[in-house]
């Protein structure tokens, strides 16, 4: 079962005149286990759907329905939440509690596991996101360094585990190494637990890296949603809401230009190695 | 969940009333104050009252504005006043009955408490509905800079509040950012009892103090790297400057001041 949104817009300061549309009318379906990328320029009302999904924000209309379940109705949101965990931009501002350990359990016994179960659950939360338990459960969460409070803040919402996790920039002011760990971690939490995974992020490279599909979104509407060749096709739409192509693909389309068979490729290790192999030269 | 939240009650606008210099409004609202405390007989609150409408028509601020920042003094009015309807013996007995006595006495006093706290709250949200929290602090800075003579810290003080006004509208959205955070995370805020109430906002409230601090230390870092050592030899941008009118507010409120004072001498 996936997280379906439908027709759903949301408005900032309804009935006042400051009242703005931030989301419009935006169908779209996350289906269990795939690697959703949402891109758009600042303002493009990536975060207020980020909030949507977790039922934080109420919408205007349409809704929203985790696993068939509206997050609407009151009887049934504290369930459909539960299926849903969010993680905010810098969300190692949210980190609270004196050792990592209870930090990362805080979730899981708001959701009411058991004792064991919280413990199970923080162990392994630790494990997939890098910070091993051994070395970090005792730790206090403000000695550490800014990607393992970031990575330690991102075990807190996957201990929840939830069945579809929903990233907010979720790289955002890290250097390049932590911005591929803790790509590498989200990637690798679908194989692991199984969960789908929602990632805004400004990064066209770091969206086709990863995602199976790619959602664009422009003035609060969804402009259009495929797999990356489709969306990465439309150069002139990208770039007239604001957004480019990613380096791979730029350097692609100059050689395409220059009358060189490219294929559509994402990955700069994956161009750099099929152009090897056209020269005859293997890595 | 905060969005709703405004800072002050600031109108926006450019009348005579908000062009004035703040120094002359925060010394001015003083004397108004010391006039309607002066006023013994309750007639003499008509001439106050005068002027305080007459300046509220002047600022073009609706008199609705200054009738909601009377609202939330309804219950103190409403307790003074039967406090002194109760309390006051003096003068011909009205009504009888058990423990309770009525007079003349009481009801005009119980009038003239009731007025008399009105007519205050009115004068000085006159003042902050035409005056920005920042010109405020900057008239109140110029007004106490006299006392540094005195080792008093005029311009820290001043700095101080500005900074906090500025900073109000900045931790309230991280409140709510880190609120939905913690929602997100199955947090519980509104079942259970006070206790347990109390101990659900320790996940809000740890990390707010922490970027509070931190963005303290920012801030200092960032003030530091701009030069700043305090006000000693600061110049400043707006300069503040006495007009004519200020001048004429000053003859209005001194006259007020001199027709309160002559009218109960004579009677």
């Amino acid at each position: 079962m996936p997280i379906q949104l439908e027709q759903l817009s949301y408005v900032y300061m309804q009935g006042s005149t400051l009242a703005q549309r931030a989301v419009e009318d935006i169908s779209l379906t996350i289906e269990a286990g795939e690697f959703l990328g949402l891109i758009g320029h600042t303002g493009s009302g990536k975060s207020t759907l980020v909030q949507l999904m977790g039922g934080l924000l109420q919408p205007a209309a349409g809704r929203v329905l985790v696993d068939g379940l509206d997050l609407a109705d009151k009887k049934q949101r504290a369930q459909a939440r539960r299926g849903v965990g969010l993680v905010f931009q810098y969300p190692e501002y949210q980190l609270f509690e004196e050792t990592v350990a209870k930090d990362v359990a805080y979730g899981p016994r708001n959701m009411g596991f058991g004792e064991n179960e919280i413990e199970a659950a923080v162990h392994e939360a630790l494990e997939l996101v890098g910070l091993p338990y051994k070395k970090f459960a005792s730790k206090s969460p403000f000695e550490l360094s800014g990607g393992e409070k970031r990575r330690a803040a991102l075990a807190g919402v996957i201990a929840m585990r939830p069945k579809y996790l929903v990233l907010d920039e979720p790289m955002a002011g890290l250097d390049p190494a932590g911005r591929s760990d803790i790509l590498h971690t989200i990637n690798n939490l679908r194989g692991e637990i199984g969960c789908a995974v929602a990632m805004v992020s400004h990064s066209m490279e770091d969206v086709a890296r990863c995602a199976g599909r790619i959602a664009v979104l422009n003035q609060g509407r969804l402009v259009r949603i495929g797999t990356p060749a489709e969306v990465f096709a439309q150069e002139d739409e990208l770039r007239a809401i604001g957004l480019d192509l990613p380096a791979p693909c730029k350097l692609a389309t100059a050689l395409r230009a220059r009358g060189l068979e490219v294929p559509p490729l994402y990955e700069m290790e994956a161009l750099a190695s099929f152009l090897l192999k056209r020269e005859g030269r293997h890595v | 969940m905060f969005k709703d939240i405004t800072l002050g009650q600031y109108f926006p606008g450019n009348s005579p009333v908000h062009r004035l210099d703040p120094r002359t409004k925060l010394l001015l609202m003083i004397a108004y104050l010391v006039a309607v405390f002066l006023v013994k007989d309750m007639w003499l609150f008509v001439p106050v009252a005068a002027f305080a409408v007459g300046a509220t028509l002047l600022s073009r601020v609706p008199l609705s504005y200054l009738w909601r920042s009377l609202k939330p003094l309804k219950w103190i009015l409403v307790f003074m006043f039967v406090l002194n309807l109760l309390m006051i013996r003096t003068g011909a007995p009205l009504w009888d009955w058990w423990v309770i006595h009525i007079t003349t006495g009481g009801v005009w006093q119980a009038c003239f408490i009731a007025l008399r706290l009105v007519l205050l709250v009115a004068g000085t949200s006159l003042m902050t509905l035409t005056t920005t929290p920042i010109a405020l602090t900057d008239g109140l800075e110029r007004l106490l800079l006299p006392f540094s003579a005195l080792k008093f810290p005029a311009h820290e003080l001043a700095m101080m509040m500005t900074i906090a006004l500025r900073f109000i509208p900045t931790l309230l959205e991280e409140a709510d950012k880190i609120m939905k955070a913690q929602l997100a995370r199955g947090a519980d805020l509104e079942s259970g009892n006070i206790l347990q109430r109390a101990k659900a906002m320790v996940p809000i409230l740890v990390p707010l103090f922490v970027s509070a601090f931190r963005r303290a230390d920012e801030l200092a870092m960032a003030m530091e790297s701009r030069c700043y050592h305090g006000g000693e030899g600061r110049t400043r941008m707006h300069v503040l400057k006495f007009s004519p009118a200020d001048a004429c507010a000053a003859a209005l409120t001194l006259g007020l001041i001199a027709l309160i004072v002559a009218v109960q001498a004579i009677s």
